[in-house]
């Protein structure tokens, strides 16, 4: 979904490291609703890029303007409406939950604050834990209190770096349900950076990926997927007189491999549902269809490099 | 003429010559004399004000009392520290008239506008520390105007007293001058000024003074 | 700036190595207390052996004034390393644990930060020196009486028991301008450093080295040892005079106050700029 107003514009933005060029005249956008996925591999400037929008970092060339107003001039009025999460979550471990939150809210000038933190610690699963010290939280926990000071503040931005960083997969899934709710029931726009595929395929609308530095690709997530090339499996009971049938057809093409199970296909998005007719019209029974990692392909094809999740 | 002149002239020889022989001094009696006044006075109290000056030393005026008790008990009390002077607090010269010494008369001498004999006394104890006292004695109030006193330990003692007309002829001064030996002091000890490279504080051998003024005497005398 | 600060003095004094810090104070306070109680006249009749020999001392200078007054001087060798165990933590600390991507990503100044965190620092150093003349002089007092003060310096000092309360309210508050500087010094190696230990370690080992070198190379760094803040360290002896030296009680006053000022300026520019990495 994208609205009019611009929460995110990144333009041309720089970041070196003595010879290294972590940043390399980056630019984004994101927009009022989106969940924007910012995807690329460990060491693409993902990091480097979220803690110049949060101004833990100053930019060498480039601008950051956070609600139309630039960052460098307008600090203070634009942070308080931000949350975030970057990395690992690190809390005063010596203090409890709601001890943490207390101080964060007070630096942020957060009223009804008592009231307000209990709001977050049940959203986010953890009241009866509020007042147990940081230090006895599993990771998990410990990500999910991060969730909850990133909006303890109700702020309108939430920019998430790497949120199920350490989690298992139902961590991860947990994670992911949170970060919808929060975008869906209130109204908070999320930039999730991330190098985990599937997060940023079942999570953003819209994304960004980057390489050393630079934009690779820009655009609405369905768009990019529709555009890219998927492997596709077809799960079908007699697959030689199938691999045979396709020999015969246009299908060939497509056709990568089989074995006794499947016959597997490259194809875009739109043609999943062609070739199940073609399959379906020859009198093959399918028992299923399961595509592979398609965003690790695409990325694959625009970056040449597979060091990605 | 000429005769009674020289009449006259061994007349007034003579007198000399006798009065000579007259005045030379029984430096044990006068030393006694001393003694004998002294002895009427059964105690003391006294208000003391002590000045210590001596180079390495800084202290300010201290205030105490003391009390002496026949035949030579004494007694500070004092509100804070005391730095007294080690000879001449306690009737040192007495401790010279008491004990056993030779005393021989050297000669007059003013002291203070006031005229003196001056004895010297030496301690027949060889273990004493004393070497040898001088003192200069006024022989009409009896009373000690000046002793010096030689030490084999701590050196020499100067000791002057000052009299007003007190009924019991007691000082209502004193000063003491003596050596004072230098000591070395850890540097780490002591709080020496930043630009000592010195490991040891070093206080130069020096001379001292102390003033002792006396008022508010509270004299109890011997019954008779 | 009050919620910042009362903020930062609130996560200090949640910590229980604060209370560390008091304890060992009280530990170092009483042990040297009884030792002095014990040794204190023995020490004292070695020293002054000699002068001995030429007056009487008469009255009791092991007494509560002397305990504090040895107390003090041991003020400037374990205070700063209890000072900077807590100042030297408050911007490492904050960089190692990661804190600061929740801290600095919040609508707040650097520039408040800092200051609020060093104003929270110094607080705890002046409050640490406060306990230490507390439980230096009155149970001191309490216990061991009252009475005259013999200090050495180039003369040998006697203050009367009336004359030093007032020199020593003075020697501890020059004590704790001296912390200040040392807590300014390992609050900017704080902000220097993404650990603890460097700042902690640093402060003591610059101390020590200037100190060590000041006085080895002495002839060498005369000109220079004015300008050192480690020379005034032990400046609170000034106040142990009979007279007052007040250009000297002033200068270093001043040096102190100034190398506060140069070592808070340098942790608010550095700090202002630095890419938070943590």
């Amino acid at each position: 979904m994208t609205n009019s107003e611009l929460f995110i514009e990144i333009d041309g933005l720089c970041k070196s490291y003595k010879q290294i060029k972590a940043v390399d005249h980056l630019s984004f956008k994101v927009f009022e609703g989106d969940i924007y996925g910012f995807l690329g591999p460990n060491g693409a400037g993902k990091s480097t890029t979220i803690r110049m929008i949060l101004s833990l970092i100053t930019p060498d060339e480039g601008t950051v303007k956070l609600f139309g107003k630039d960052l460098a001039y307008n600090r203070y009025q634009t942070l308080s409406q931000i949350g975030s999460l970057i990395e690992k979550p690190d809390f005063y471990k010596y203090l409890s939950a709601r001890e943490n939150l207390e101080i964060l809210g007070k630096i942020s000038n957060v009223r009804h604050l008592k009231k307000k933190i209990d709001e977050v610690l049940e959203l986010v699963g953890l009241f009866d834990r509020g007042n147990s010290k940081v230090k006895t939280y599993s990771q998990g926990m410990k990500q999910r209190l991060g969730i909850a000071q990133s909006i303890l503040h109700d702020p309108k931005l939430i920019v998430l770096d790497e949120p199920a960083n350490g989690l298992d997969p139902q961590g991860q899934k947990e994670m992911r349900e949170l970060i919808h709710a929060i975008n869906k029931e209130k109204g908070i726009t999320i930039l999730l950076s991330s190098h985990i595929l599937n997060e940023v395929e079942m999570t953003a609308n819209r994304m960004v990926i980057i390489n050393k530095g630079k934009n690779v690709v820009e655009g609405h997530v369905q768009d990019l997927l529709n555009e890219s090339d998927m492997n596709v499996s077809f799960f079908i009971n007699d697959t030689h007189l199938a691999q045979q049938k396709i020999k015969e057809s246009a299908w060939i093409d497509q056709l990568i491999e089989y074995d006794e199970y499947k016959l597997l296909f490259k194809l875009q998005h739109h043609q999943i549902a062609e070739l199940n007719r073609f399959m379906v019209n020859s009198d093959f029974e399918i028992n299923a269809i399961k595509p592979l990692r398609s965003l690790e392909d695409y990325f694959i094809k625009l970056t040449g490099d597979d060091h990605i999740n | 003429m000429k005769r009674k002149l020289k009449i006259l002239f061994v007349l007034i020889a003579f007198s000399f010559i006798a009065a000579g022989i007259q005045a030379q001094v029984d430096a044990d009696k006068l030393l006694k004399s001393v003694g004998t006044r002294l002895s009427k006075i059964n105690g003391y109290t006294v208000d003391l004000l002590i000045k210590v000056e001596v180079d390495m030393v800084k202290i300010n005026d201290r205030k105490a009392k003391l009390t002496y008790q026949k035949p030579n008990k004494f007694k500070f009390d004092s509100e804070g520290f005391l730095l007294l002077p080690k000879t001449g607090m306690e009737m040192d010269y007495m401790k010279l008239i008491e004990k056993q010494a030779n005393a021989i008369y050297i000669k007059d001498e003013f002291v203070n506008n006031v005229s003196t004999h001056l004895i010297k006394v030496i301690p027949v104890d060889p273990a004493s520390d004393v070497v040898l006292a001088e003192m200069w004695v006024d022989p009409k109030k009896a009373v000690v105007m000046r002793m010096k006193t030689y030490t084999k330990e701590s050196g020499s003692y100067l000791v002057n007293f000052y009299y007003t007309n007190h009924p019991y002829n007691l000082p209502d001064r004193m000063i003491v001058e003596f050596d004072v030996k230098g000591s070395k002091i850890p540097q780490k000890i002591a709080g020496g000024e930043f630009n000592s490279k010195e490991k040891e504080l070093l206080f130069k051998d020096s001379k001292g003074k102390v003033i002792v003024i006396y008022s508010n005497y509270k004299v109890t005398t011997t019954p008779k | 700036m009050i919620t910042l600060i009362n903020i930062e003095l609130y996560k200090i004094f949640k910590r229980s190595r604060t209370y560390i810090a008091f304890a060992a104070v009280f530990v170092i306070v009483v042990a040297l207390q009884i030792g002095v109680h014990f040794e204190g006249q023995s020490t004292l009749d070695f020293l002054f052996q000699n002068i001995k020999e030429s007056f009487m001392f008469q009255g009791d200078l092991v007494n509560g004034y002397l305990i504090t007054f040895i107390i003090l001087s041991s003020l400037w060798i374990h205070i700063p390393i209890l000072v900077s165990m807590v100042t030297g933590d408050m911007i490492s600390g904050e960089a190692n644990g990661g804190t600061f991507r929740l801290l600095l990503t919040r609508p707040i100044s650097r520039t408040k930060l800092v200051i609020a965190k060093f104003l929270a620092g110094w607080f705890y150093s002046i409050l640490l020196v406060a306990f230490m003349a507390l439980i230096s002089l009155l149970p001191s007092l309490l216990i061991f009486g009252k009475g005259d003060l013999i200090v050495m310096k180039t003369t040998i000092n006697f203050f009367s028991a009336d004359d030093l309360l007032w020199r020593f309210i003075a020697a501890f508050g020059y004590g704790m301008l001296t912390m200040t500087t040392v807590a300014s010094l390992s609050f900017m190696l704080s902000s220097f450093s993404d650990n603890s230990i460097g700042p902690i370690i640093g402060t003591i080992s610059i101390i020590i080295a200037i100190t060590i070198i000041s006085s080895v190379g002495e002839s060498l760094l005369r000109p220079v040892l004015p300008y050192m803040f480690t020379t005034y360290l032990t400046s609170w002896l000034l106040f142990f005079e009979f007279e007052l030296n007040f250009t000297k009680i002033i200068q270093a006053i001043s040096v102190e106050l100034i190398y506060t000022l140069i070592f808070l300026t340098i942790t608010l520019i550095y700090f202002r700029r630095k890419d938070i990495l943590s």
